[in-house]
């Protein structure tokens, strides 16, 4: 009897351990936050930003400009800009859509190549804080 | 309800034991959680429910029915009911088709036997590795569904005197299945509490503790905030012990900071840069769930980390941002 149950457990652990680790790489490379960079017309910027569950409540956005760039505003407005270093920066608190948007009115075109976006956040499930940077697409 | 009020002593009420008892054995509560949540001895508990002290302080009374979570009157002595001998009284219906059913139990059983020996014989095969693999189950789950709990405490290293400190206790189960639990947090010497989420239980001036009493399922944050005089210097000790009813693991000690020392850096300035990073800041949001907690001034924090640092003047008791 005791043989059955040992072999019906070590028949479900094999299962187990076979199926499990097939499934890590959905779970552990799964990105909770992307984003992208684009334009449309001469002088609008959108930063979208996608998040999947479980999706960090606070993020802290920082676009480098290049130099020379004014901006007109931003929506929502930045929080802070270092004019020094040429960037600005938005906290996001209390995130709960899963998709939205950051828009910026330049007063000329601005040179994608040469702007970067990074986005900050703590990974809920480590506690370490993570930066990916945005993915720049052409329109 | 059934209060005794004797001439200049406490208000007295009669408790019935045997409700008591069932009430806390249904919730799977241990005399222990009981007394240390009434703060008597186990012996007393086992006396209020042995009905050896019918009467209890209306005040221990009203701490026993929250901890065993019910209402004060539940756990009351009620008055005995008449027993009626009436013959018209209606039965428990069970006893009626119990003793309806005798007669029929009379009926004459065939003289073959229900299985063969050899059908029986099979039968029982057949079941044995069932009752095998059920019994291994229930072994199993005896160690699983036991709630592991974890206790961590986060404070910061560092904090300038006089001014706020919050302290984060953070309580996961491994299951969410509700768990009764006290948290008991024993203050620093020289440390006073400024403000509690959510609102605590129980505040011992002996010891200079203070106490939660209730239920989490999954997980659970408590914050506390203290402070100490603008003249303290030296570190803050932090100790605390949580009690689970229903756990394997008996009484937990809370892990995690234990002590915090006083300087010229705010409590959030981790590394101590005189600047809050963004790491810093947002660690703050998610150690608070992003909302807005007492005492824990979010709009200072976040005009420290727009500015390029920040520097304390002692003797304006003020921080001044650079910008």
């Amino acid at each position: 009897m005791s043989l059955k149950i040992k072999t019906l457990y070590l028949l479900m652990v094999t299962v187990i351990s076979t199926i499990a680790p097939l499934s890590f790489p959905l779970l552990s490379f799964a990105e909770t936050v992307a984003a992208r960079i684009y334009q449309t017309g001469e002088t609008m910027t959108f930063i979208e930003i996608n998040l999947t569950p479980p999706a960090p409540p606070t993020l802290i956005v920082e676009m480098k400009l290049p130099s020379g760039s004014n901006i007109i505003k931003t929506m929502p407005p930045f929080s802070k800009q270092n004019k020094k270093s040429n960037s600005i920066k938005w906290l996001l608190k209390n995130v709960k859509d899963t998709s939205f948007s950051i828009q910026l009115v330049t007063q000329a075109k601005l040179d994608l190549g040469s702007t970067t976006v990074h986005i900050r956040y703590r990974n809920r499930d480590s506690g370490s804080l993570t930066e990916i940077q945005a993915v720049r697409v052409s329109q | 309800m059934n209060d005794d009020i004797y001439p200049g002593g406490p208000v007295m009420i009669k408790i019935d034991g045997t409700k008591i008892r069932r009430i806390r054995e249904q919730k799977g509560l241990t005399q222990l959680y009981i007394a240390t949540a009434v703060e008597v001895t186990t012996d007393t508990v086992s006396r209020w429910e042995n009905k050896r002290y019918p009467s209890i302080k209306k005040e221990n009374g009203v701490k026993l029915a929250q901890a065993l979570e019910v209402t004060l009157d539940e756990i009351l002595d009620s008055v005995p009911e008449v027993q009626t001998t009436d013959s018209s009284s209606p039965q428990p219906e069970q006893n009626n088709s119990a003793d309806a059913a005798s007669p029929a139990t009379t009926v004459h059983r065939p003289a073959t036997p229900l299985f063969s020996l050899k059908t029986a014989l099979f039968l029982t095969l057949m079941f044995i590795p069932l009752f095998g693999v059920i019994i291994y189950f229930l072994y199993f789950q005896e160690d699983t569904v036991l709630p592991q709990i974890a206790v961590k405490r986060t404070v910061s290293a560092n904090f300038i005197a006089g001014q706020p400190l919050p302290v984060f206790i953070h309580i996961s189960s491994s299951t969410d299945q509700p768990v009764s639990f006290i948290l008991r947090e024993n203050l620093p010497p020289g440390a006073t509490v400024l403000s509690t989420s959510p609102e605590i239980s129980e505040k011992h001036k002996k010891n200079n503790s203070i106490q939660w009493l209730g239920n989490i399922s999954t997980s659970a944050l408590f914050i506390y905030t203290i402070s100490t005089t603008e003249h303290f210097s030296g570190t803050l000790l932090f100790d605390g012990i949580l009690k689970i009813s229903s756990s394997n693991q008996g009484e937990i000690m809370v892990s995690g900071d234990q002590n915090s020392a006083a300087g010229l850096h705010h409590w959030a300035d981790k590394n101590r840069d005189n600047r809050i990073s963004d790491e810093e800041i947002l660690t703050i949001y998610d150690l608070t769930n992003s909302n807005q907690y007492a005492q824990i001034d979010m709009d200072l924090l976040e005009e420290i980390w727009l500015g390029d640092g920040y520097i304390w003047q002692p003797n304006e008791q003020q921080f001044s941002i650079l910008e």
